[in-house]
């Protein structure tokens, strides 16, 4: 094995990280606010409201990320009438595939957490006259946040590891740059193995972060 | 839509494909999490030190680099692998990383008094394990297990990229072939992922629901 070759890429290997953190920080923002609105349209009191989120955290959960990306570069520009303005950007086509699937699990993970926290806090907030949206706000959210903490992290780290997915429809993310190195120098093992490295050191770190962050927040 | 329809028989085997890769790393990554999930729940810590390094690193490294190490690197390292191969071994090995987790999560959940009472009874340990704790454990595992199955016939997806000709890659040549049938193959593609997870989904949470 001969690492200086991962010397060389050291410039271009950090060119797609930034690219792979970017991605990150946008997929996991989408994907609270989707995980926000969807767990919010759960427990609504509207039942179409309630059907449209189940449905969407059920089909966008159940599918695989992959595919839903390749949808969303190749075949949503081929929907009659509308598809031609439909042509995104390669790398807005893969966060969005990000987005959608975690915001899907991240829906479920926030409605069981708002569910787990007690009736009385609800009726509490409604007595001293708030409405339901500032109970949700302020007193249902607030709780259900801390609850799902360990979760929610889970999944940024899965969103995290699933930013390799992107290079697939050719966006040049931390792994798409050293398939791009690797498809220059014919030498895979040493880059694969830094590039595997790096996320495992990244998930870790990911990792440690979200723990510190429960324990800040944990009540007494 | 002629050429959809002249598509549906590639994507009918692609699917075959993708069902036989899932359940043979599925069996492997049962094999795979039962052994070493039992061990790290008796091993003392420092024996177990090794293991749980084995065990973070497969879980933090994304499946796409470990699938492409698997393919791509191995063979400069003088082993070499086909395509399906390296698509099965690395499913395998990132859901029998979780497997094992989910093996010494339920073998530790077990009450103490339970390994305490069957001693007291003159078992010894591996008796204790393999009468006691693990026929109660195996109840905690089966809904996680039934779930871990979902994820690995979502990720197995992957493998369409080493070009294994699963669902996924049945399409991507279809579309290659004809890109006016993006829309309708990929729409197809979704629902048949869709179609075998969420009764797999579904399943594992009536489980959990039944065994609480």
């Amino acid at each position: 094995m001969n690492f200086g070759i991962v010397r060389d890429a050291v410039p271009q290997l950090a060119q797609g990280f930034a690219l792979t953190l970017e991605i990150t920080v946008f997929g996991v923002a989408g994907a609270l606010a989707v995980g926000t609105l969807g767990a919010a349209m759960r427990i609504s009191q509207a039942a179409a409201a309630r059907a449209a989120a189940t449905a969407f955290t059920e089909f966008f959960r159940n599918t695989p990320p992959l595919v839903q990306i390749y949808f969303l570069a190749f075949a949503l520009p081929k929907l009659p009438g509308i598809g031609p303005h439909l042509v995104l950007p390669a790398v807005v086509a893969a966060t969005l595939g990000l987005v959608l699937h975690q915001g899907a699990i991240n829906i479920e993970i926030l409605r069981a957490g708002l569910q787990a926290v007690p009736e009385g806090q609800r009726e509490a907030a409604a007595a001293l006259g708030l409405s339901r949206n500032d109970q949700l706000r302020y007193v249902l959210i607030p709780q259900a946040a801390r609850i799902s903490l360990p979760a929610l992290g889970n999944n940024v780290i899965s969103l995290f590891k699933n930013t390799t997915l992107v290079s697939s429809i050719g966006v040049l993310d931390l792994f798409g740059e050293a398939n791009d190195i690797i498809a220059q120098i014919l030498v895979s093992a040493e880059l694969f193995l830094t590039v595997g490295v790096v996320y495992v050191v990244c998930v870790a770190l990911l990792g440690a972060l979200f723990r510190t962050l429960e324990k800040r927040l944990a009540l007494a | 839509m002629s050429s959809y329809l002249v598509a549906l028989p590639a994507l009918a085997r692609g699917l075959g494909t993708t069902f036989a890769i899932a359940i043979a790393s599925m069996v492997l990554a049962v094999g795979f999490g039962f052994v070493v999930g039992t061990l790290r729940s008796i091993l003392p810590r420092a024996l177990d030190l090794p293991l749980l390094g084995a065990i973070e690193f497969l879980r933090g490294i994304p499946l796409l680099v470990l699938m492409y190490f698997l393919f791509f690197g191995l063979p400069q390292l003088g082993v070499h692998t086909s395509n399906n191969v390296a698509a099965i071994a690395a499913l395998a090995l990132y859901a029998g990383a979780l497997g094992s987790e989910i093996v010494r999560g339920a073998i530790v959940s077990i009450p103490p008094g339970q390994t305490e009472a069957a001693a007291a009874l003159g078992l010894r340990r591996f008796a204790i394990l393999r009468l006691v704790v693990i026929p109660q454990a195996l109840r905690r595992m089966l809904p996680p297990f039934v779930a871990l199955f979902a994820l690995i016939v979502e990720s197995s997806s992957l493998a369409a990229l080493i070009d294994v000709t699963d669902l996924l890659q049945a399409a991507r040549q279809n579309v290659e072939r004809d890109p006016g049938v993006a829309l309708p193959v990929y729409l197809t593609v979704l629902i048949a992922y869709f179609a075998v997870n969420y009764p797999v989904s579904v399943a594992s949470q009536r489980l959990e629901k039944q065994l609480a």
